[in-house]
């Protein structure tokens, strides 16, 4: 027996001193396994046509390296005792979807020659700063800088120093990590083939993504198939996709037709919060921007984003809640970095203006890849290869607030990586964000879409203990407890959504919808619900006194109100809409007239909605209205039918000083009847306390 | 139980002590012949003086024949009714005690004993106020001495009376400086007060006079935690558990500090020691819960919250704790727990309900 282990050890130490030497692709090493050395020397010329190409620069490797590893391997099998070898396979991992892969080589060659090539410690420190090991890549980007000239490598020196740095942050945030879960959306999203860029609507029922699947083969495709299989390689597909979230299930995600996919490569970059309005990017004139709009049920043909596109690469935008504000990513000349964060802002003719670099809060001497904006008004996610990264691309958050974006705060580990992280789309709640990744899964074929919940910081547990107080007695006191009560910081904005009908048809209808600012007494946004489905949706962020006009030719006004001035957490609020026609005996309430409290004085947040009551009378010049004042149940009952009269008097009153004649008006005042909520809770009683119009015929 | 005893203990002691002269000089009852050959008061005063001796012998079924008997023959004896009142606070027949501690105030109103001793037994039949007022009454008719303010001072933490505690627990230290319970219990009230520096000081004078006092190493501990040093409040609790090997709650505090220290693997380790010392403590379920989600062990901590809420289904931690291991371990059912620990007044659940019905 211990024969027999001395003999394994002697065979062990003889077999590292054989590996620990270089064995080059030679025929005169080989001599005894001729044919085998000369598939694998096949092999080897194959992965070295790919790694050894004269156009080599860093988009090349990024797209090319990745296909001479399957060749590099297979030489790899027969001999993985060439420094060269080892060093070229190794670098190649790192330019692929499993850099992870990359440290075994590299060691591998650094073992076999520490001299194979001057950017060996370098791409050892990038192999180890990509497996997490901030400490060890830190030391061998450290050893190569020692290396490098200073006067001739200015740029080399500023790219690793850069990593150095995001190895600093990286550990940090590693230490951090902030807590989600990930979830792959099922197959009716992803399948075998790349799926990315995932881009949804405010309320998360909407995603448009892009994918490399094969298209639904017709008749005429396998025909054209099989001509191509003769002539030459398929074209690689790349279409974008559409699923709606049915009942809380995604729904098969359906290619959105030829008016939106071209031949060209082409990828979804953003949607509207309501899922109406979609930005494509479309490799046009090195790279532009296009818009596509539902009209019903149909994507319009996208058209080129005019005074946002340039002669450079415009590769990402995303519209602010109300849609008067784009924020897009364009490498053109003059910017700070390569690509950099532009805005634009549309004018009273409802174009957009001249492009405004976002400036050095955001932007970076790296590259900022993409831009998304959280309907809330004010929070901007976008990636960047500079500020705190942890290497590669990675997203950060940042807050406008007084007049400026905050610091870019690094959203963190896990969903930074060292690699490139490029692209985030969050839902209104902040709680759900959509990304694609193909290293969140172990086996995972491809880059998949997956959902990321955002748990917040981690919610701390309670601990309890009890003190003997008194020595003299069984006194157990609990000690004091405090619970920290955590804000887990959720957007501040209210998510409106619903469906609108038509009174004529009861049907699904395209109504006008004014989103006001009562206080400003202007129309912040006009969207549209979709005249197939009724659907709208708006985001209405914290801070203001919003009012909600609903128009539709034959329809009554219909007005909603949202008073967001104090500050609250997310919240969704669905109102299904009817419509009232114009017509005899019809009346709806206007919530956006507002009272001093117990008075008939007209509060002037009141205007917008006044003045559109006036051109309603005044575009139907013949018709006779009663205005009815109703109070909550607080009160003596006379005293609130006088406050209800007084009120409805001021309201015609008004109406008169705008040149409304009198005789078509009518103030009726009602009390405390005809409740329309419950006068038990504060929101009831706001409700009954009300203005209506109610038509009395011509 | 601990309270009936040390009442005992003090009590005994406050109570008969004053009477022991004449136990010394009484005569043991044992010729019938000879007792009946008395006068009915020279017997009476026979038989209460061997109740009393009785008493000192601890013989409290003998002694309550004898002063049944004293009393029978002279009812207007007010010390026999006082004696007889003890006999049955010893047998724990509270209410006979106060029905004869209320004829021998009726017979001498001027007895301060009786008055401690009513107030004794009114604290034990939870009658606060009565006990209060015999207390005030003791301490008047005889201000020297230590039990009344003490016991009072007692009364006053029961009460929540921390100031008046605090008073009381010196005034009862001035007659015995070396009673390391008292500073003990004064050091407690202080902490009440949160008067920290102060109540550490008498937990240290509480240690210094009785060095295995573990309550005080205890106290000393919680005040330490209460002011940041954890180190020094984890050496206290482990002084308080070298000295009673099985003070669970010591061991439950000391989990709680190394919890906050990050010890989460020896906090662990505590709250474990804590259960199997008293596997009905609810408390130590809970926070146990809370180190092994520290060390991401979810499922576990699950568990320990559902060990908690077996014992105490109202634990409202237990829910706000238990709904955070779900959110780890993906169970929806997480609001549920966090909509119940904010039904029981835990204010931080409210903020975790908000992304509920989200999906």
């Amino acid at each position: 027996m211990k024969r027999h282990l001395l003999t394994v050890a002697c065979l062990l130490v003889l077999g590292q001193a054989y590996a620990q030497q270089n064995v080059e692709f030679e025929k005169d090493n080989f001599k005894q396994n001729k044919d085998g050395f000369r598939d694998a020397k096949k092999k080897l010329d194959d992965g070295d046509e790919i790694f050894l190409s004269k156009k080599v620069d860093e988009e090349y490797r990024r797209v090319h390296y990745r296909n001479a590893i399957a060749p590099y391997k297979a030489a790899h099998a027969f001999n993985p005792h060439s420094t060269t070898l080892n060093y070229r396979l190794g670098v190649c991992y790192l330019f692929s979807d499993e850099k992870a892969q990359a440290a075994q080589y590299l060691e591998a060659a650094r073992k076999l020659n520490p001299a194979v090539h001057p950017d060996l410690g370098f791409y050892l420190g990038r192999a180890y700063q990509v497996n997490l090991d901030w400490k060890k890549a830190t030391a061998e980007y450290k050893k190569y800088l020692a290396t490098l000239p200073t006067d001739k490598n200015k740029e080399k020196i500023q790219v690793v120093n850069q990593h150095i740095r995001e190895c600093l942050s990286g550990e940090q945030l590693q230490q951090k990590p902030i807590l989600v879960h990930f979830d792959k959306l099922g197959p009716e999203i992803n399948t075998d083939a790349p799926e990315y860029s995932p881009v949804i609507s405010a309320d998360e029922t909407v995603m448009v993504f892009t994918s490399r699947r094969a298209p639904e083969a017709t008749e005429n495709d396998k025909k054209k198939k099989e001509e191509e299989k003769t002539e030459k390689a398929p074209a690689l597909h790349e279409d974008l996709f559409l699923s709606t979230k049915v009942n809380g299930q995604w729904t098969p995600a359906k290619n959105m037709g030829q008016n939106v996919n071209s031949d060209k490569f082409e990828s979804a970059v953003s949607l509207s919060p309501d899922g109406q309005r979609l930005i494509l990017y479309r490799e046009d004139d090195n790279g532009d921007l296009f818009e596509s709009r539902l009209k019903g049920g149909e994507w319009s043909k996208p058209e080129a984003l005019k005074n946002l596109n340039s002669n450079a690469h415009e590769g990402s935008a995303a519209y602010s809640y109300d849609g008067k504000t784009v924020y897009f990513v364009s490498n053109r000349p003059n910017g700070i970095g390569k690509h950099d964060i532009y805005y634009s802002v549309m004018d009273s003719k409802g174009e957009w203006g001249k492009p405004v670099n976002a400036g050095p809060d955001l932007n970076t001497p790296y590259d900022e890849g993409f831009v998304f904006l959280l309907p809330d008004g004010k929070t901007l996610y976008f990636s960047s290869e500079g500020h705190s990264s942890m290497g590669g691309y990675d997203i950060f958050k940042s807050v406008y607030e007084n007049g400026k974006w905050s610091k870019p705060e690094n959203v963190g580990y896990p969903v930074n990586s060292p690699d490139d992280d490029y692209f985030l789309a969050v839902g209104a709640s902040g709680r759900y964000g959509y990304l694609a990744s193909n290293r969140l899964e172990k086996g995972q074929k491809s880059t998949d879409i997956f959902r990321v919940t955002f748990l917040g910081p981690e919610k701390p547990m309670v601990l309890n203990a009890e003190d003997d107080l008194l020595a003299s007695m069984a006194l157990r006191v609990p000690q004091p407890v405090q619970v920290p009560v955590q804000d887990l910081k959720t957007p501040q904005s209210l998510l409106l959504y619903g469906t609108i009908k038509d009174a004529k048809t009861n049907g699904p209808t395209e109504a006008k919808i004014e989103l006001i600012d009562n206080l400003k007494n202007e129309v912040i946004a006009t969207y549209s619900s979709n005249s197939q489905t009724g659907k709208y949706l708006l985001s209405l962020p914290a801070g203001k006194n919003y009012g909600v006009a609903i128009k539709k030719e034959g329809n009554l006004l219909h007005s909603e109100n949202f008073d967001l001035t104090a500050a609250h957490a997310f919240r969704k609020v669905q109102k299904d809409i009817q419509l009232k026609a114009v017509a005899t005996g019809s009346a709806v309430a206007l919530r956006n007239i507002f009272f001093e409290p117990e008075q008939a004085k007209i509060k002037p947040e009141s205007m917008p909605e006044l003045n559109q009551l006036v051109e309603f009378l005044k575009d139907e010049r013949s018709q006779k209205v009663e205005i009815s004042g109703f109070t909550d149940n607080k009160g003596e009952a006379a005293q609130n039918l006088k406050l209800s009269e007084s009120r409805a008097k001021a309201v015609v009153e008004y109406l008169i000083s705008k040149g409304v004649n009198a005789k078509r008006l009518q103030a009726k005042g009602f009390g405390a009847d005809q409740p329309v909520a419950s006068n038990d809770t504060e929101e009831g009683r706001t409700q009954n306390q009300r203005i209506e119009v109610k038509l009395l015929g011509k | 139980m601990k309270k009936a005893l040390l009442f005992s203990l003090f009590g005994s002691v406050f109570c008969l002590g004053v009477h022991a002269q004449e136990v010394q000089d009484s005569v043991a009852v044992k010729d019938t012949v000879a007792v009946a050959a008395l006068d009915p008061n020279a017997m009476a005063d026979r038989l209460y003086k061997n109740g009393l001796l009785l008493i000192s012998q601890k013989e409290y079924k003998q002694a309550l024949v004898s002063l049944d008997s004293a009393i029978t023959l002279r009812p207007d004896m007010d010390q026999a009714w006082f004696s007889r009142g003890n006999v049955y606070y010893e047998l724990k027949d509270v209410k006979n005690a106060i029905d004869d501690y209320n004829r021998a105030l009726a017979l001498n109103s001027a007895n301060p004993q009786a008055f401690f001793s009513r107030g004794r037994a009114r604290q034990t039949e939870g009658d606060k106020a009565g006990a209060l007022a015999d207390y005030n009454k003791a301490a008047e008719l005889d201000a020297n001495h230590p039990m009344v303010w003490y016991l009072r001072a007692g009364l006053h933490f029961e009460n929540q009376n921390f100031k008046e505690a605090v008073e009381d627990y010196s005034v009862a230290l001035k007659f015995t400086p070396r009673n390391a319970n008292i500073y003990h219990d004064r050091g407690s009230a202080k902490r009440q007060l949160k008067e920290l520096d102060g109540a550490l000081t008498d937990f240290r004078k509480a240690v210094e006079l009785d060095p295995d006092l573990a309550v005080a190493y205890h106290n000393l501990g919680s005040i330490k935690q209460a002011k940041g040093d954890l180190n020094g409040a984890i050496d206290e609790f482990s002084k308080a558990v070298e000295r009673k090997k099985d003070y669970h709650l010591a061991y439950n505090s000391r989990g709680k500090a190394r919890f906050e220290a990050g010890d989460y693997a020896g906090a662990l380790a505590d709250f474990t020691k804590c259960i199997q010392l008293n596997p009905q403590y609810a408390f130590a379920y809970n926070n146990r819960a809370a180190a092994k989600f520290k060390l991401k062990d979810y499922k576990g901590a699950l568990e320990d919250c559902n060990f908690a809420l077996q014992i105490n289904d109202q634990y409202g931690s237990a829910y706000l704790n238990r709904g955070i291991a779900k959110e780890m371990l993906r169970d929806d059912s997480a609001c549920q727990d966090w909509a119940k620990a904010l039904s029981l007044n835990i204010a931080a659940a409210k903020a975790y309900l908000t992304h509920c019905n989200e999906k």
